[in-house]
């Protein structure tokens, strides 16, 4: 059954330097978990031939995650529940490993949302729809990253829990014969 | 290049969140809804959701919604095509398949435009579009509003808060304010 998210009111700033900022909108909530938009920007560069680098762990040959030790050049980013339960994106859980616990927290890509870049120095930006299942606890839910290679140490910012959980509640079936209120 | 030649929103700015999730017309083989809203300093965006059944037996295999990127190109408009609408508490409004009048635009007069989607299907078909308007609307009810009557849905109206959009707008972030390439976005 498909539904419709319910929306919450979030949008953030995670991590910011003079010509890189990763931030977070359109969180989405799901019956099973919840959605939400990663904006990477990468502002104007001096070289106008200077390529943009992938930040992702994912597409790369050879894969960046077997590498030791992992290069500065990818973004990590992590989800992390109240009750310490946590994912990041250097977990590859596309690949969701048998016999994890239901209650391991995964990240997943969505669709992807867009990027575009590398041109004449103004930069480039990704937009990664990414999606945590299952829902988190109350409670602090935080949002944390880091990219080495850009100059960001590791940073956290926290949202309410129940703002998700608000959301997810307010989730409908697509189909009004599929609701069962 | 003109500044109202370049696209938007621009990349320099995270918007803020004006929470919206709304079904705006819905039938037993049809629904049309509406998640967002993302606020801009200039304007704001938002998803339109489609999701239909019953596709091949309605309108074979060439079936598509859009007055854009697909066969349909210019009026008049077959009932496949989707109507949506947008309306400012002050009456403006646009729809999306208003032709660019080719003159200048005047920036008071809201524009639409879409943007990236994702969707396809055979018998069932979703689609998620989204889709940008300028400039911000007046504080008051901003009305979407849409008709489709190849898919059985007469005018069917939903209303948001204006003034809440305004307000997400004047907390939107802008990143670089110098960014040579986002003109008064």
């Amino acid at each position: 059954m498909e539904v419709l998210p319910g929306v919450a009111p979030v949008s953030l700033v995670l991590a910011r330097t003079d010509n890189i900022v990763v931030g977070l909108t359109d969180v989405r909530g799901y019956p099973n978990g919840f959605a939400f938009v990663l904006r990477v920007r990468w502002g104007l560069v001096a070289d106008r031939d200077e390529q943009p680098p992938w930040p992702f762990p994912d597409w790369g040959s050879p894969d960046p995650l077997e590498a030791e030790p992992l290069p500065d050049a990818l973004l990590r980013f992590g989800v992390q529940f109240a009750d310490g339960r946590k994912v990041t994106n250097l977990d590859m859980y596309p690949f969701v490993p048998e016999g994890l616990p239901a209650d391991q927290p995964v990240l997943v890509e969505g669709g992807g949302v867009g990027s575009e870049g590398g041109r004449l120095g103004r930069g480039a930006l990704w937009d990664l729809e990414l999606v945590v299942q299952p829902l988190p606890p109350p409670g602090p839910l935080a949002f944390v990253c880091a990219w080495p290679a850009r100059g960001i140490s590791e940073m956290r910012a926290e949202i309410d829990a129940g703002l998700i959980l608000d959301a997810a509640a307010a989730a409908v079936p697509f189909f009004a014969s599929e609701d069962r209120s | 290049m003109s500044p109202r030649a370049l696209p938007w929103p621009c990349p320099n700015v995270v918007p803020e969140m004006a929470p919206v999730a709304a079904i705006l017309a819905r039938t037993e083989e049809t629904v049309v809804a509406v998640t967002g809203i993302r606020a801009y300093p200039v304007g704001f965006g938002f998803t339109l959701h489609l999701r239909l059944r019953d596709i091949r037996r309605r309108h074979g295999r060439e079936f598509w919604p859009f007055h854009e990127l697909g066969p349909h190109r210019s009026p008049p408009w077959p009932e496949e095509v989707l109507r949506l609408t947008v309306q400012f508490a002050d009456g403006r409004s646009v729809n999306i398949l208003d032709a660019p009048s080719g003159e200048p635009q005047d920036p008071e007069m809201p524009m639409i435009s879409s943007g990236p989607g994702t969707g396809g299907g055979v018998e069932g078909w979703s689609f998620d579009m989204e889709y940008r308007v300028r400039p911000l609307p007046p504080p008051g009810p901003l009305a979407f509003s849409c008709a489709w009557p190849g898919r059985g849905i007469p005018t069917s109206r939903m209303e948001v808060d204006g003034g809440a959009v305004r307000a997400a707008a004047d907390t939107a972030v802008t990143l670089w304010p110098d960014d040579p390439y986002c003109s008064d976005d």
